[in-house]
């Protein structure tokens, strides 16, 4: 059952125009018996699961429920994204209104309608926290260098809310990364995480994500709820909701642009 | 000129409750402005002791990197070889002291704590053994044990442990960057609580020993700056550039020397703001003196226009009457000035062996000196001289206006004055 | 001794000139005891006062000893008035904070002389007034006699050319009043100072050797006596 999804998978992948590499991976796995055989790799679940996150192009409308020991508060925001390495915020909440974030690989700038400043964040700024979430600029740009950064090892199998999962554990073999150690459960059939464990470098339980939501769109399984919780602190999480996503539309070249962030 | 100070002596007597009155206004205003900068004074001193005691120290050297982008406390500017540069600065004759500097946030929980909490702090790694050569921060301990190298155990200042609700024995988990940029959690306990005059330690700071922070940062033997103890009043300026020359002899040429003057620029630009509010408090008191002297001896010329008239038509000059009201109003400056000086050393004596108490203050407000509790004032003997004199002259520089405008009345109509 | 031409001195009263003197001539020799006498308005205060050099006249000549005193100015009639006029006050004018001995010498202090100087010739005229025993007194214990004696003799201990006395014995009873004219006069004989006093009281008109008449700024009569 599962390598006829892998096979309609696969076609619609490449009828996505997916990038080379990949595709040739792919291909070869898909078309090597041994692998076949011997099971998936971890690399390759990773990539497959990756493909699920990564668009050509895509927007999307969706709202973040910061939670802490103060309170909650909700901040709601329009997103493009255009493949890995571009991607423009815009927050459309009350009192975030107009603020912006735009990444062009790996640079990140801020934008502030009140003070029409436009700020450059590098180095350890990266490490602030995105309005007080969960979430730190250097989250939105570190994600797609997984595969560089870490080396991945799969450890077994595991269930995860009632579906069989891969678990994987991720050690960094850069220093250029947060996180020392991650461990990610992969759903067996959608390739999205169900949960993941993020540790300090003495080995204790930092954060942890769990996707509670997922939609399917042009063949993709997309994550469209996530709950990312601080495990140092209690009642401290951030719920991350898509309401709409639209991929493969047209996004014109300008719209990753410095002007495009300060109009 | 004997017989004309004589003269304005007896004539103060004249109107006694008056010349009381304007001299008491004046040594009010004197013993108020010599107690200001005393008071003054005295935080600036200590301030200045406690900032090169337990913040700054008198010279610290760190990558010159590393005073670029200190605000965000980094940990990949680090001096490589420290004990290479310690060598060379006590070949100086100066103590020297390797320290890590570095920031993130203590988590405590409930139990022992009253609630669950996470504090953004400042965290300095030190050597047990050699930190008291710079910092006598041992002395404040004020309960529990000093840190030992090797234990997972912290030190933290008592308005902090207040804050939190803390108290020695408590586990505290911190979670801070590695060199690297790794996230990564200590779990240490509170081994002592250190009360410093200092605020911004007593507040914020909490202290680990070395060997930790070195291993769990992955630090590799790098620290982020050394700090140097010198005499309070020695020329610290001098001695980093000395230092600097040196560094640069021995073929070290990316550490900078700085003094305490350019770790503490706030507590400098609060002093100098400080300082003018002071010389304001002067301006006032000239004003007050200048008021209430010119006021009398416009009153008193008044009375005596008639006697004024008789002066002059015995023969005595403008110039010479002149002399005579300015010496009175002189008189009356010089009253006030003593009672004034007396009154305000008193007070400056007084407060400065019993101290006022501002610690409910300083916890609640940065207000820039780093005093902690009980504030003392100092002799200042430039201070009293000058308002002594101030008092003085001020008053006699005012009484030639109303007797300006006395004399150009015609001596007939003076006489005929009632 | 003292010379006056055609002297001449308005006042401004409000909208209105008032003529004080109207062309005044007179002469007066050394050691003369003379009096100006007239009804009040006449302008003989202000003829004192120019005569005194604490007043400046508009036109005319006056000259004191020799000096044309109105060719001087502020400074000169200062020094002028302190060798060679003496002053003698309706209402004494002491200064209430000096003793009557310190008053007296407060005139020949402005001399710069000797504290010696001064000290013997202070006591010598104090003895002279009547007032030895008294010279520590402050004026408030003195009687409107006593401080007029006083002024007297801070007017003579100088010893100047003249002394002027604009009204003497107004607030004095004529008993006191009476005292005092003789004492001047005793002063006139015994030093030939020049003693010119104003008046409006008939017993001080009695007791001048030449009495000068003013009605409406003009010399009316000038009589000699004895």
């Amino acid at each position: 059952m599962s390598y006829f999804k892998a096979l309609a998978y696969k076609i619609k992948q490449i009828l996505g125009g997916i990038k080379m590499k990949k595709l040739f991976i792919s291909i070869f796995i898909f078309f090597s018996p041994a692998a076949v055989l011997m099971g998936i790799t971890p690399e390759e679940i990773l990539e497959r699961m990756l493909e699920n996150q990564v668009h050509d192009t895509a927007r999307i409308e969706g709202k973040m429920i910061i939670q802490d020991r103060f309170g909650k508060k909700t901040v709601t925001f329009v997103s493009w994204s255009r493949g890995e390495d571009n991607a423009l915020i815009e927050f459309t909440s009350k009192y975030e209104a107009g603020q912006k974030i735009l990444r062009n690989e790996d640079e990140l700038y801020l934008y502030f309608p009140d003070a029409e400043e436009v700020i450059r964040l590098q180095g350890a700024a990266l490490r602030q926290s995105v309005l007080g979430s969960d979430f730190s600029y250097e989250d939105m740009t570190g994600e797609k260098d997984l595969l560089d950064s870490y080396k991945v090892t799969l450890l077994g199998s595991e269930e995860v809310d009632g579906h069989d999962c891969y678990k994987l554990q991720l050690e960094a073999v850069s220093r250029n990364v947060p996180y020392p150690r991650e461990i990610l459960w992969v759903d067996k059939e959608l390739f999205i995480y169900r949960k993941v464990h993020k540790f300090s470098l003495s080995g204790r339980l930092l954060k942890e994500m769990r996707i509670t939501r997922f939609t399917r769109q042009n063949g993709k399984v997309i994550p469209v709820e996530l709950l990312m919780e601080d495990k140092m602190k209690k009642n401290s999480s951030t719920e991350f909701i898509i309401q709409k996503i639209e991929i493969g539309i047209p996004i014109p070249e300008e719209k990753f642009s410095l002007r495009e962030l300060t109009w | 000129m004997r017989f004309l100070i004589s003269l304005a002596w007896k004539n103060l007597s004249r109107y006694r409750k008056r010349t009381i009155i304007t001299a008491s206004a004046i040594a009010v205003g004197i013993g108020i402005y010599i107690f200001f900068d005393a008071w003054l004074l005295g935080a600036e001193l200590d301030s200045e002791r406690n900032l090169i005691w337990y913040e700054t120290s008198s010279i610290r050297i760190m990558d010159s990197q590393y005073w670029e982008e200190q605000e965000r406390l980094p940990l990949d500017r680090v001096v490589e070889n420290p004990e290479v540069v310690i060598k060379m600065v006590e070949e100086m004759n100066i103590p020297a002291v390797p320290r890590i500097r570095f920031g993130g946030e203590v988590i405590f929980y409930k139990d022992p704590y009253e609630q669950d909490g996470g504090v953004p702090v400042q965290f300095i790694a030190i050597d047990p053994e050699r930190d008291d050569r710079v910092f006598p921060m041992k002395q404040t301990l004020e309960s529990g044990k000093y840190l030992k190298s090797g234990k997972m155990e912290i030190m933290i200042g008592s308005w902090f442990a207040e804050d939190i609700g803390a108290e020695v024995g408590y586990p505290l988990t911190i979670v801070t960057r590695t060199r690297d940029g790794f996230f990564q959690t200590i779990d240490v306990e509170i081994a002592g609580i250190i009360n410093c005059p200092n605020p911004m330690i007593n507040n914020g700071t909490i202290f680990i020993p070395m060997d930790v922070a070195n291993n769990y940062l992955q630090m590799e033997g790098g620290v982020t700056e050394m700090d140097m103890s010198l005499p309070l009043q020695a020329d610290v300026e001098k001695t980093a550039q000395h230092i600097e020359e040196r560094l640069e002899e021995k073929g070290i040429n990316n550490l900078v020397a700085k003094t305490w003057k350019d770790l503490a620029q706030d507590y400098l630009a609060i002093a100098v703001q400080k300082r003018a509010g002071s010389n304001i408090m002067l301006l006032l008191v000239f004003i007050i003196a200048a008021v209430g002297v010119s006021n009398t001896m416009l009153m008193a010329i008044y009375e005596r226009v008639r006697e004024l008239g008789m002066m002059r038509a015995l023969g005595m000059k403008d110039s010479q009457i002149r002399i005579a009201f300015i010496l009175e109003a002189g008189g009356i400056g010089f009253i006030g000035s003593v009672a004034g000086t007396i009154f305000g050393s008193l007070i400056v004596y007084l407060f400065s062996t019993l101290g006022i108490d501002y610690s409910w203050i300083f916890k609640n407000m940065n207000v820039g000196y780093r005093l902690t509790g009980v504030m003392y004032t100092v002799w200042n003997p430039e201070v009293v001289i000058t308002a002594f004199i101030v008092g003085i002259v001020i008053s006699m520089l005012i009484a030639y206006i109303p007797t300006r405008r006395a004399l150009k009345m015609q001596i007939t109509d003076c006489l005929r004055n009632e | 001794m003292i010379t006056l031409r055609e002297v001449k001195k308005n006042y401004q009263a409000g909208e209105t000139i008032v003529k004080a003197l109207r062309g005044v001539s007179l002469d007066v020799d050394q050691g003369e005891f003379l009096s100006i006498a007239g009804p009040s308005g006449s302008g003989k205060t202000t003829l004192l006062n120019l005569i005194g050099c604490i007043d400046k006249a508009d036109s005319g000549v006056i000259k004191i000893d020799k000096e044309d005193v109105d060719k001087l100015d502020k400074n000169e009639l200062a020094l002028f008035r302190r060798r060679k006029l003496g002053f003698v006050f309706q209402t004494f004018n002491l200064i209430p904070v000096l003793t009557a001995k310190e008053n007296v010498a407060f005139a020949l202090h402005l001399l710069n002389l000797s504290k010696n100087e001064i000290e013997e010739r202070t006591m010598s005229l104090l003895k002279e007034v009547g007032l030895e025993g008294m010279e520590d007194r402050l004026p408030s214990r003195l009687s409107g006699g006593q401080q007029q004696r006083v002024a007297i003799a801070r007017a003579l201990v100088k010893k100047p050319a003249i002394v002027l006395a604009d009204e003497p014995t107004a607030n004095l009873d004529s008993d006191t009043g009476r005292a005092i004219l003789e004492l001047m006069e005793e002063m006139n004989k015994k030093h030939t100072t020049t003693f010119i006093f104003s008046t409006h009281d008939q017993m001080v008109m009695e007791f001048a050797h030449r009495l000068v008449q003013l009605h409406d700024g003009q010399i009316t009569k000038d009589e000699r006596r004895n």
